[in-house]
C-alpha cells in the first residue's frame, strides 16, 4: 500500500518548523519548542539536524524522529533514538514505524537504541525487532545525613564497605582523561560506543547542566570515568551518576566503590543514585546500594525541574541482541524539560 | 483460533469493558485505538498465535474482522 506521506532527513532550515511542531503536538512550552540554543545543542550536526521528517502533500510536518549519532564518522556507529511523534489519526497508521525504518535504512550504523521509551510503545518496538527492558535504579544513602529533603531513604542505612585499593580523582582536564579512555581495549569494544567528540559535546558543552568527571582507579590502574551531576531541592543536595565510561566488566564495581565518596568528598549529600542496564544487581545490593522501588518504600526522584517526589521507571529498547550498559546519560534522557535561565551550579 | 479470543485481546489492549468490541468495530469507534494500540494488538496476536505479521498487514486491516482474517491467513501459511 502506498503512503501519501513523504519521508526525508531534516536540513537546518527546517529548525523553526520542527520547533513549532514540538510545541504544537509534543508538549506546549517544551524546551525544544522555545530554546534555539538547546535545540541546536541537542540536534544540530554540521549543516543538518538529526531528525527524520514525515511531510504531507502540502509539505507540512506531520511526524518527526530525532536521533543522536554517537560516532558519525564511523560506519559501525551506534545511534540513539530520541523525540518521536506523529500527528494522531493520520491515514497511515504506521507512519511512526516508517520514520524509524527510514533512519535504519538510510544511516550507517551497527545498532539503534532508545533510552526513555514510553511503556505503551514497548509493543511497537518489539514489532520492529527491538529488545526491550527497564533500567534498574540504585541508590547509596549517606548514613551521616540527618535530614532528607529529596529522597525517602530506607529505615536502616548501610555502612559502606570501601576498599583502600580504589581511588576516584576529579578531573578538570577531561580531554586528557578521554584520550586515556579511548585507548582502553575494553572501551573500544563497548556498545553503545561514545566517541571522544560525542562525550565532549554531550557533557562539556551542555548549555544548562554541569557535569563532573571522576577518573576511577583500582590499584593505580585507570579503569574509566564516572560522569555525575549534582541536583538540589530545598536544602538538600544529591549526586546522580549519569554515565560510566568504562569496560562493561568494571562498571558495577566502579559504581559500588564510588558510593564511598559520600564518606568524604560528598559527605554533605543525601545520596548517590544511578539508573543503568546490564549492571550486577547482586554486587550492588550486597554492596553499598539499595534497589529503588516503591515496594521497598524508598523514593529517589528523577524529575527536578519541576520537582516531583516519586520514583520513575525508565524503559529502553535496542536492536542489539547482546546485553548493553545504558545509562541516564544516553540519548536525550538527562536534559531539562522546560527552558532554564542559566547554567546550573 | 477463535474470534472471541481475538476480541478479548482487543478489549484487553484497548482497556475497554467486555462486550465493547465486536467484529465490526473499527479504530474510529474507540478513542483508545490509535496507531500505537494497533501495533500492540498485532504484537499480542503474534504472541498468542505464534505468527508474524508484516507492516503492510497493519496498513490494510481496518475492522476487527480484518484482523481475524489476517490471523487465519497467517495460520494457514
Amino acid at each position: 500500500m502506498s503512503s501519501s506521506f513523504k519521508l526525508r532527513f531534516a536540513k537546518y532550515i527546517d529548525k523553526e518548523d520542527i520547533m513549532s511542531f514540538i510545541g504544537n503536538y509534543w508538549k506546549k512550552n517544551h524546551i525544544l519548542s522555545n530554546d534555539k540554543i538547546f535545540f541546536d545543542f541537542q540536534y544540530r550536526y554540521e549543516d543538518d539536524l538529526q531528525f527524520v521528517l514525515a511531510l504531507d502533500t502540502t509539505n507540512r510536518i506531520v511526524g518527526v524522529l530525532g536521533y543522536m549519532q554517537y560516532d558519525p564518522e564511523k560506519n559501525e556507529q551506534d545511534i540513539a533514538l530520541a523525540l518521536w511523534k506523529v500527528i494522531p489519526n493520520l491515514s497511515d497508521p504506521v507512519l511512526g514505524i516508517k520514520l524509524i525504518e527510514y533512519l535504519r535504512d538510510n544511516t550507517k550504523h551497527r545498532s539503534m537504541f532508545c533510552v526513555g521509551i514510553n511503556k505503551k510503545t514497548i509493543g511497537v518496538f518489539k514489532f520492529m525487532g527491538f529488545q526491550t527492558g527497564k533500567l534498574v535504579h540504585f541508590a547509596a544513602f549517606n548514613k551521616e545525613c540527618k535530614t532528607f529533603s529529596i529522597a525517602i531513604p530506607p529505615l536502616k542505612k548501610k555502612n559502606f564497605v570501601c576498599s583502600n585499593s580504589w581511588n576516584f580523582k576529579k578531573t578538570k582536564t577531561v580531554e586528557l582523561s578521554l584520550e586515556k579512555l579511548i585507548k582502553l581495549s575494553g572501551y573500544k569494544e563497548k556498545k553503545p560506543h561514545k566517541s571522544k567528540n560525542y562525550i565532549l559535546k554531550r557533557y562539556l558543552k551542555h548549555p544548562y547542566f554541569f557535569y563532573t568527571f571522576h577518573e576511577a582507579y583500582e590499584k593505580n590502574f585507570y579503569l574509566g570515568l564516572v560522569v555525575s551531576r549534582k541536583v538540589q531541592h530545598l536544602s538538600g543536595s544529591a549526586l546522580r551518576i549519569i554515565d560510566v565510561l568504562a569496560d562493561d566488566k568494571y562498571i558495577s564495581k566502579i559504581i559500588n566503590e564510588f558510593a564511598c565518596t559520600l564518606n568524604h568528598s560528598y559527605s554533605e549529600y543525601e545520596y548517590i543514585d544511578v539508573y543503568g542496564s546490564n549492571l550486577d544487581i547482586s554486587l550492588l545490593t550486597k554492596g553499598n546500594y539499595e534497589l529503588v522501588s516503591d515496594y521497598q518504600k524508598i523514593i529517589i526522584p528523577d524529575y527536578f525541574s519541576p520537582f516531583e517526589k516519586k520514583n520513575i521507571d525508565i524503559y529502553f529498547c535496542t536492536t542489539d541482541n547482546q546485553p548493553s550498559c545504558f545509562f541516564k546519560g544516553d540519548g536525550d534522557q538527562d536534559n531539562p524539560r522546560i527552558k532554564k535561565r542559566g547554567r546550573e551550579y | 483460533m477463535s474470534a472471541s479470543t481475538i476480541i478479548e485481546i482487543f478489549e484487553d489492549i484497548l482497556d475497554v469493558k467486555k462486550g465493547t468490541v465486536s467484529l465490526k468495530t473499527t479504530s474510529s469507534d474507540i478513542d483508545q485505538w490509535d496507531s500505537v494500540a494497533t501495533v500492540n494488538i498485532i504484537v499480542a496476536l503474534e504472541e498468542e498465535f505464534g505468527i508474524k505479521f508484516k507492516l503492510k498487514d497493519i496498513q490494510t486491516a481496518k475492522t476487527v474482522q480484518d484482523f481475524v482474517e489476517l490471523v487465519q491467513s497467517q495460520k494457514n501459511e
